[in-house]
């Protein structure tokens, strides 16, 4: 069970790490890609209303 | 000659007469009771058709055994469905609280938790079942609550129980609302769940929109390549949505694609689900993790919510914590109800759809990082 409890350990670790990552690169994308006040919030929403 | 091979009714064993009635279940609550029908009746209907005696359908050449070769063993029809889901799901909840991702990375611990306790059960500890240390770990994928996580996870381990856990993942999806209100009520405490969170979030550019696609292919390729099929089609999926410029696609991926792909992967699980692979304790077990795992990624993702509840200075409900498992959008609509009922004035469905779309991309990692592991543990 040893090693099924390192293996618990390792994919959480991955996915953490994985996830924090990917929270970098949402604030980075944020902050540098801020949306005009003209270009609307939610292009998506504006699309399928 | 009449009863060897013409007439199926001779060929009938008890065992293959219980598959037929469970077949008839499936669609019975797929029809009547509307659980999940849209996989229910293709399910249920394979299931009767692979199980009727000589119908050779699940026989080399037979139609089941072409559609499982061509889709489920390629892993071709999970990752079709995926371009489908990505195009569906609307990120921006997400980009718009970055920080909830963790709450779907948190949730994850219903497939790890899951797999050590049915390892426990199995070959690691107890020897009760006949769970390998791989079986084991598609059994947890449950937890991910995410049909095509599982099957992409469970038949590139080469699981035995495919079939059954494919069946609990997509079951259980549908008892979302009755499996974790309950979850909820017991593990956070009245004024929590009262918590009011504001609902206007920071906003979010098409460029942000367009890149986050790209972006998390990038990220999730380079961390856990082994989630790179699915993280790919999933995001691919989603840029066609984004980029606004291929609406075409966009709908076909949404409907057209995804509703093929699913009347065909449906048949052909329920082809799978043959009397000899599927009548055995080790099914009944599979369900019982089943439970444990959307339990224990409830519970995990909970935790995470009262930590960020105390970090926050208590601004952040934790009752978005239980949206972190990926099946979207039945969480967040449960976390909204739940909210609602501590609090009439509580909107946290967008709070919640952000740890849900958090928690879809999660489950992929967290399939890749299990197929990437396999190989140092198993």
């Amino acid at each position: 069970m040893l090693k099924a409890t390192w293996f618990v350990l390792a994919g959480m670790a991955i996915v953490f790490a994985t996830l924090s990552l990917l929270v970098l690169v949402m604030t980075a994308l944020n902050r540098w890609l801020r949306p005009t006040p003209e270009a609307g919030a939610h292009p998506t929403r504006a699309r399928d209303a | 000659m009449l009863e060897g091979e013409l007439l199926g009714v001779f060929a009938l064993t008890w065992q293959a007469a219980v598959m037929l009635g469970l077949g008839g279940l499936l669609i019975y609550l797929g029809i009547a009771k509307e659980v999940e029908p849209v996989l229910l009746v293709p399910i249920g209907t394979g299931v009767i058709l692979a199980n009727v005696p000589l119908g050779g359908l699940t026989e080399p050449g037979g139609l089941f055994a072409v559609l499982r070769a061509a889709g489920i063993d390629t892993e071709l029809f999970p990752l079709l469905i995926f371009i489908g889901v990505g195009a569906m799901i609307d990120f921006g909840s997400l980009l718009e609280r970055p920080y909830t991702v963790f709450l779907g990375a948190a949730a994850q611990f219903g497939i790890f938790g899951t797999f050590f306790l049915a390892y426990f059960l199995g070959d690691g500890g107890l020897r009760l079942f006949d769970f390998s240390f791989t079986d084991a770990i598609s059994i947890g994928i449950i937890g991910s609550a995410d049909g095509p996580t599982s099957i992409y996870v469970a038949t590139m381990l080469g699981s035995k129980y495919t079939p059954a856990i494919v069946v609990a993942a997509y079951s259980y999806m549908a008892l979302v609302p009755i499996i974790q209100p309950p979850i909820m009520r017991a593990l956070t405490t009245e004024a929590e769940r009262r918590l009011a969170m504001p609902t206007r979030a920071q906003r979010v550019s098409r460029r942000t929109r367009v890149l986050f696609p790209i972006l998390s292919i990038l990220v999730v390729g380079l961390i856990a390549p082994k989630a790179t099929p699915l993280i790919g089609t999933l995001m691919f999926g989603n840029l066609l949505r984004e980029s606004g410029v291929v609406e075409r696609l966009s709908r076909a991926a949404q409907n057209e694609m995804a509703n093929i792909v699913t009347i065909l992967l449906g048949l052909t699980v329920g082809g799978m689900m043959t009397a000899r692979d599927f009548l055995r304790p080790e099914t009944i077990m599979i369900y019982v993790m089943g439970v444990v795992a959307f339990a224990l990624g409830t519970a995990a993702g909970l935790m995470l919510g009262k930590v960020m509840y105390l970090a926050s200075g208590r601004r952040i409900n934790p009752l978005i914590g239980a949206a972190g498992i990926s099946a979207f959008p039945m969480c967040a609509r449960v976390v909204q109800r739940v909210g609602l009922e501590a609090n009439p004035h509580n909107h946290l469905l967008m709070h919640a759809a952000g740890a849900n779309t958090a928690g879809q991309i999660a489950s992929v990692v967290a399939g890749g990082a299990a197929l990437v592991l396999v190989p140092f543990f198993a």
